[in-house]
């Protein structure tokens, strides 16, 4: 299981999420670029490799992730609009 | 179909009270060239147009800027936490604060609510590029505008680095859809009529008798 705390973890999400993000707008525009599909590919899996590590260890980002154990956490954790000092 | 992702694009956390610099950070949240506008527009004009490349850049670019939707938000809402009556009577908040409390809602720095004259829909794709291309440029010398602003905040100051550069990196992808769109005009639509809604190019010689 991924040996990064919460923070770090959902940081690198974060990372990584934004790189697809830039990396599919320019696909718009360059479908064809067989290098920007395999960069898409590498970062794509190491997204859902962390976000299924996150999912367990912290609860779900998403509403597709939520089942019966985790829904507290979905309504409950900390919304991203919050100071981390609100706690 | 929009699902939530409970996160942001570029985290913030903001761990000063300022409401002086919430109330000019507000502007790209409901102002003339805030990230509501921009949203609403791209969002709103992938229904005039065929072209696939153009209509997956202004859903991809429309979905982002709703994400930083949310990072304004969340930058004015952690700026203004906690205020005191004191500080709210000082820094000139009190006039919002007597319609909105501490709640987010869109309007300009100057108080001007969000308006959807603020962007337009003209149903004609390379009209409406031309706009978007513009209002990049404008969305971008407000946040240069605001990094002056927030130099001395580091807390501040890096999402709104952030937000800065995605406009520039959406100007150029709405660049090439317009390219990609005008390479697709036929060779006689010299002066790029709409594409979507006339069908043929009108024929420029009046004595041919093509009736065009």
């Amino acid at each position: 299981m991924n040996k990064m705390n919460q923070h770090q973890l959902l940081h690198f999400i974060t990372e990584v999420s934004f790189a697809l993000d830039d990396i599919a707008l320019y696909m718009d525009t360059h479908p064809k670029c067989p290098k920007a599909l395999a960069c898409y590919e590498n970062y794509k899996n190491m997204r859902e490799q962390a976000v299924k590590d996150y999912t367990t260890l912290y609860g779900p980002l998403n509403r597709y992730q939520v089942n019966d154990g985790n829904f507290f956490d979905w309504v409950n954790k900390p919304w991203p609009w919050e100071r981390e000092c609100d706690c | 179909m929009f699902i939530y992702e409970k996160r942001l694009q570029f985290p913030v956390n903001i761990k000063e009270t300022n409401a002086k610099l919430a109330q000019a950070i507000i502007s790209q949240y409901g102002g003339p060239d805030g990230e509501m506008g921009a949203s609403m527009r791209y969002l709103s004009q992938r229904y005039s147009t065929k072209i696939k490349n153009v209509q997956a850049v202004l859903t991809d670019i429309g979905t982002e800027e709703l994400g930083h939707l949310e990072i304004v938000a969340t930058i004015v809402h952690q700026l203004t936490a906690n205020l005191s009556m004191e500080e709210i009577k000082a820094s000139g908040f009190d006039k919002y604060y007597t319609d909105h409390t501490l709640g987010i809602w869109p309007q300009a720095a100057g108080g001007v609510p969000f308006n959807a004259c603020e962007f337009q829909v003209k149903g004609d794709i390379i009209t409406d590029l031309f706009e978007d291309m513009a209002a990049e440029q404008k969305a971008r010398t407000t946040y240069d505008n605001l990094l002056r602003l927030t130099k001395d905040h580091p807390d501040v100051y890096e999402p709104i680095k952030f937000l800065r550069e995605r406009e520039v990196v959406h100007f150029q992808r709405f660049g090439e859809a317009l390219r990609i769109v005008q390479d697709n005009l036929d060779e006689k639509n010299f002066y790029a009529f709409n594409a979507d809604f006339d069908t043929k190019a009108p024929c420029l010689n009046n004595n041919c008798g093509c009736q065009k």
